[in-house]
């Protein structure tokens, strides 16, 4: 064991390969656009379905058929993960196999939920010549879920134990943020002002809800559930800032008992998945539909877990274009909404290390004296998430190709299409896949949950979900998605 | 001021420090660090000090976990004989 160094994780750990695998596909996007030969034209688009052959293509058809492409995308994100994978110094063979798994369920999830007759909105029936659906926008996603969910809740323990050596829900979700941001490059280069706005709206939303989220959620485990320091310090970083994440950090910080953050991480997963599944839904069928980006925002703030935010992101985003385009014939351009949650989700993270930091000096220096004990500054950085620098990298690389004159769009759009589109979806697919995987209801029924259970949860309807929507619309109202 | 690295670990109700030459424990951390200074006692002079670093073991955490957060928990601790 030696020093700790900055660099320290740099090839051991899931954000940092985040980092990479998702600079590696950015940047092949980037020089694909540069020098015109077609790099990411290999990558699996899958397209809404009447006649089954047409359910999934190459993203540039041209390049290779439909089989091919899918052959070749489970060859290269196989490999890529791979090298990540023996990198990080997991048993290959098992990964290999579990992996394989995943991406199967994920593509028959991504197919059957494609269906014309179960996506498609009334103004698009003519396209697909049918004369009914279900306008269910983003269903691939929920059967993705769901397909997880019965694995890992029914399946035999072994099976379940094994599926979870590739389930990996947060760092495939990683990945496609890194992409994400290539999108949000491309869209500002299109609405500057509109992505800057979101950008500096999302960082003000977030101070904000740090600065009054963690206060209230820790006073009221204390107060009203007589929980003790560690206890509630852990949930209230838990359930106000970013989920495990943030949990694991803060039981770091004030030196707890591994058990505590590991416990309340166990609550914080299911109750993201009752939010994913939920508050989409609420937030469209109710007036936040007319503050589409406010309503992005607002998932940013109350769902936790990474994965479990763009996840309800990208259900927002489907459902409410949907219901746009259904209800008065509008566009809104894909999205928009997507990156309001995720931009929200990304400050908050982006925090959590200089939050760890001060709570672990307040802690050791005030709380729970121990002679001699220093904290490191460090910290803020092996906390900073890495993933976050390849997000920025896309965004800011796009715009400066573009905006400088170094680039066209067309040519930006032409290597960067098939990340920002069918890789970051299908990445996605995949996370929803591994959400189900790993989350198991069983966890509540263990011994001495019951009262964190139902703190997180009180705490959850009368606290973060109010301010967050709150907050939300105070620094988001009126913005709505370029058409 | 030397330095001397300790592996970290929580079981069974307490905490385990680790080094090439002996192993400390306390039920709190408090008691983990008087216990590792009477270990190291022997070898200081009076008012030496040593830094001790502790890291947690993360392999001991569940794997579903570690895709959150890279590690748990490293201690600097300056210790006075």
């Amino acid at each position: 064991m030696g020093e700790r160094k900055w660099t320290k994780g740099m090839f051991e750990t899931e954000d940092w390969w985040a980092l990479w695998i998702g600079m590696f596909f950015v940047l092949l996007g980037i020089a694909a656009a540069a020098s015109g030969i077609d790099l990411t034209g290999w990558i699996i688009k899958f397209s809404k379905w009447t006649t089954f052959s047409k359910s999934f293509n190459a993203s540039h058809k041209d390049l290779m058929g439909p089989i091919a492409a899918m052959v070749v995308s489970y060859v290269v994100f196989t490999a890529v993960t791979s090298v990540g994978a023996v990198a990080m110094k997991w048993d290959l063979k098992k990964y290999l196999q579990a992996w394989t798994i995943i991406y199967v369920l994920s593509v028959a999830a991504y197919i059957i939920g494609n269906n014309a007759y179960i996506g498609t909105t009334s103004l698009d029936r003519a396209k697909y010549g049918i004369d009914w659906s279900l306008s269910l926008g983003g269903a691939y996603f929920i059967l993705a879920l769901v397909i997880g969910l019965i694995i890992g809740n029914l399946a035999p323990k072994s099976f379940r134990d094994f599926m979870k050596s590739a389930a990996r829900p947060e760092w495939f979700i990683k990945i496609a943020i890194v992409a994400l941001g290539t999108k949000l490059g491309l869209k500002g280069l299109q609405a500057a002002g509109f992505a800057t706005h979101l950008l500096l709206a999302g960082a003000a939303a977030t101070i904000v809800a740090y600065l009054l989220f963690w206060p209230l959620a820790y006073t009221i485990c204390r107060r009203v559930f007589k929980l003790k320091r560690e206890w509630a310090a852990t949930l209230a970083s838990g359930i106000s800032i970013c989920g495990v994440s943030a949990a694991i950090a803060t039981g770091a910080s004030i030196r707890a008992r591994p058990i505590v953050p590991i416990l309340i991480s166990g609550i914080i997963v299911v109750f993201a998945l009752f939010e994913l599944v939920i508050l989409p839904f609420v937030l469209v069928s109710t007036p936040w539909f007319n503050e589409p980006i406010a309503a992005g925002a607002s998932l940013g703030l109350t769902v936790k877990t990474d994965g479990a935010d763009a996840a309800s992101g990208a259900i927002l985003d489907e459902l409410m274009r949907a219901k746009a385009y259904e209800t008065s014939g509008v566009t809104w351009s894909e999205g928009w909404i997507l990156n309001a949650a995720v931009m929200t989700k990304i400050w908050i993270d982006m925090f959590i290390g200089v939050w760890a930091f001060v709570l672990a000096y307040v802690w050791c220096k005030y709380i729970d004296r121990r002679p001699g004990e220093k904290v490191q500054k460090m910290e803020i950085w092996w906390r900073f998430p890495k993933f976050v620098i390849g997000y920025f990298f896309g965004m800011l690389a796009v715009m400066i190709l573009g905006f400088g004159g170094i680039l066209s769009l067309k040519e930006l759009e032409f290597g960067l299409k098939p990340i920002e589109g069918a890789l970051r979806h299908f990445f996605f697919v995949l996370t929803f896949t591994s959400i189900g995987l790993i989350t198991d209801f069983r966890e509540l029924k263990k011994e001495g949950l019951g009262k964190l259970t139902v703190a997180y949860a009180v705490i959850l309807l009368i606290v973060i979900i109010p301010i967050g929507w709150l907050v939300a619309w105070l620094f988001h109202h009126g913005m709505v998605p370029p058409t | 001021m030397k330095s001397i690295k300790f592996e970290l670990t929580f079981n069974e109700g307490a905490w385990t420090a680790r080094c090439d030459k002996f192993a400390s424990t306390g039920k709190t951390l408090y008691e983990l660090d008087k216990d590792i200074k009477d270990n190291l006692k022997s070898g200081f002079q009076r008012g030496e000090r040593v830094e001790v670093k502790m890291e947690f073991d993360y392999d001991t955490f569940p794997f579903w976990i570690t895709q959150y957060q890279p590690h748990y928990l490293n201690r600097v601790v300056h210790l006075e004989f």
